[in-house]
């Protein structure tokens, strides 16, 4: 893939992390996985030392930072890795040679290795890198080179990740966010693996100018993933049951600018079903009451859910109210606040329109319901697409949605992925898979001439 | 599934009967359409997953599935450039247009001499060629176009030997 030069200026896609931005730490190549908010003050624990993020801000993402000893403490530097091209050539060639080695003899007694902690303190104290440890105690390993020559990488890049501990700094996109959610807190987002969410929004024909609808219990990935497909156009409606929007802490990790967060918009259920002006305009004053309490739910949630993505509680205070802040390079880092109430114009306009298509992922709720009611709001022809994490309860929608005539190229789809390792003579799946991603029900609305418009 | 240009005085048979063209205008999206014979279909507007599905095959194509996946993953969003090498029927061309769409563009090119005419027909059809450039290019043996150099997002291969156009990437 050919990676271009920075663009300048507030474009849909920047490439350079800038203060203030959110960025997804991968430690290790992929071991742990970690979002951060760039600042002066932000910090990275790895094994029991802290380090500065400051280095990372003015990087280009998809950068490579190494843990290299510094004169007081350890700092994270940039790395370049070398072009390793030729190596690996080489080491291919001699692995179609016969290896003759194998592990009868290795006994794994603890013993192998005549370096002790003690001594690599000393060396870290004298300023060795972590390369240089880790050739030490390969030096120092009495079975080293009684090992295979896979098994001696392995050894090597085990060593490697312990004491020259590798960060790749990753932009947030909704595919490394769902990712790293996936892995690390799934139950937060309904199990949604990253390719039921992409089926979810190309089953949806989610693109520029339209309006979705979205109903999303897996804390905003879903409506982000949504208003970054949009770009700046069309709009998203969160919807909610109920008079409390769901959480939507997730959107924030996305890094949008404002033309983005003006387009993700909040109303409940109730306000987009009722008919009449003057019920809207009573419920509408009730949901103000509402939204100034989710609010304040909101900042909890938030701060709950930032101490434990690790970021440092000064940050995590600050992030909460949009502030200007001007950095050393003058760019003004305010963090736009997504979805507002939606205003009286928009719900007017989706009452008149229909919605282009309808989203709904509620891992909790029973589908039929949700659709029963949501289902009338689109455009007919509009696309839609369900997500639950079991089977049962599409299936049982899916029959409703044929009974009742309101839907026709019903699917039942089930997403499946396997990854693997890929390595000269040893590219096999991994040993660990994920089992499921959840279901997803789509179709597309028809139009009944007993239908209520 | 079957895509279809409404014209006033033309007629669709199939196995179900004969659907008269103009009993359609005026008509609803998603609306019930019966047939001389009691058979019926429904008229769905047309969308670039839909599109995939009924658009006439000159070469194996990609599904949704996979190009859900593919949009995810290359994390394609409006405004961005797209290369892609081997348009083949155009199913994947369809969906990056309209992944990049209004600030976006793709290019797309493939060697054979005959499908690149076909594909245009087909963008024109749809309504993205303003959005998508159609060449005829050898990637394989040519290598990619110069005049790419440093500006396209995403590079996408769908060649028999992709790694003989790497080295030129």
């Amino acid at each position: 893939m050919s990676e271009n030069k920075p663009e300048s200026g507030p474009t849909v896609n920047p490439r350079v992390t800038w203060e203030g931005c959110s960025v997804l730490l991968d430690i290790n190549d992929g071991d742990r996985l970690v979002f951060a908010r760039l600042s002066a003050g932000s910090t990275l624990k790895i094994g029991n030392k802290t380090f500065s993020l400051q280095p990372l801000i003015g990087c280009p993402f998809g950068s490579l930072f190494q843990v290299e000893s510094g004169k007081e403490k350890p700092y994270l530097s940039r790395f370049i890795p070398p072009t390793e091209e030729n190596n690996v050539q080489d080491e291919g060639g001699c692995q179609l040679q016969e290896e003759s080695r194998d592990n009868r003899a290795i006994i794994d007694n603890n013993q192998a290795q005549s370096l002790t902690g003690d001594d690599i303190d000393a060396m870290r104290r004298e300023g060795a890198t972590g390369n240089e440890i880790v050739e030490a105690l390969i030096a120092n390993s009495a079975t080293f080179d009684k090992k295979t020559q896979f098994s001696q990488e392995k050894y090597r890049l085990k060593k490697q990740k312990k004491y020259a501990p590798r960060v790749l700094l990753r932009r947030p996109f909704s595919r490394s966010i769902c990712e790293a959610y996936f892995k690390k807190y799934p139950a937060r987002i309904g199990f949604l693996r990253v390719d039921a969410l992409s089926l979810l929004l190309s089953m949806a024909n989610v693109t520029a100018n339209s309006d979705v609808l979205v109903l999303d219990m897996v804390g905003g990935l879903v409506t982000g993933a949504v208003a970054e497909r949009l770009g700046g156009t069309g709009s998203v409606c969160n919807t909610y049951l109920g008079g409390t929007p769901y959480p939507m802490e997730i959107i924030r990790m996305f890094n949008f600018n404002n033309e983005i967060c003006k387009r993700v918009l909040r109303c409940s259920v109730n306000d987009l079903c009722a008919v009449q002006n003057e019920t809207s305009e009573q419920v509408s004053q009730h949901e103000d009451v509402c939204t100034m309490e989710s609010q304040s739910d909101e900042k909890i949630s938030l701060s709950v859910s930032t101490e434990e993505v690790h970021l440092s509680s000064k940050n995590g205070v600050s992030d909460l109210v949009p502030e200007n802040e001007l950095s050393t390079t003058g760019k003004t880092c305010k963090t736009p606040k997504a979805g507002e109430k939606a205003p009286k114009e928009a719900i007017q306009s989706w009452k008149e329109n229909g919605f282009s298509s309808l989203i709904i992922a509620a891992p909790e709720q029973d589908a039929w319901s949700l659709v029963k009611d949501l289902l009338p709001l689109l455009t007919y022809s509009a696309p839609f697409a369900i997500y639950h994490q079991y089977l049962q309860p599409l299936a049982t929608c899916m029959n409703n949605l044929q009974l009742e005539k309101m839907a026709i190229g019903l699917q039942l789809s089930e997403p499946w992925l396997r990854e693997y390792q890929v390595l000269p003579s040893r590219t096999h799946p991994c040993m660990q898979m994920s089992g499921s991603g959840g279901y997803i029900l789509s179709g597309t609305r028809a139009y009944s001439n007993t239908s209520q418009s | 599934m079957k895509a279809v240009k409404e014209c006033e005085n033309s007629v669709l048979q199939n196995r179900f009967g004969v659907f008269k063209n103009s009993d359609w205008i005026g008509k609803p999206f998603g609306s019930i359409i019966f047939s001389n014979r009691g058979g019926f279909l429904y008229l769905l507007a047309s969308t670039p997953e839909l599109w995939t599905l009924v658009l006439s095959h000159r070469t194996q194509i990609l599904y949704i599935a996979d190009i859900s996946f593919l949009i995810m993953y290359l994390e394609v969003v409006p405004g961005c450039l797209v290369l892609e090498f081997g348009t083949g029927s155009g199913s994947l061309t369809t969906l990056f247009a309209s992944a990049v769409v209004p600030t976006g563009y793709v290019y797309t090119f493939d060697f054979h001499e005959q499908r690149p005419a076909s594909a245009r027909e087909d963008f024109e059809r749809i309504g993205i060629s303003t959005l998508v450039t159609m060449g005829v290019r050898d990637i394989q043996g040519e290598g990619f176009p110069d005049q790419f150099s440093g500006l396209a997002d995403y590079v996408f291969l769908d060649l028999p030997q992709p790694w003989l156009a790497i080295p030129s990437g």
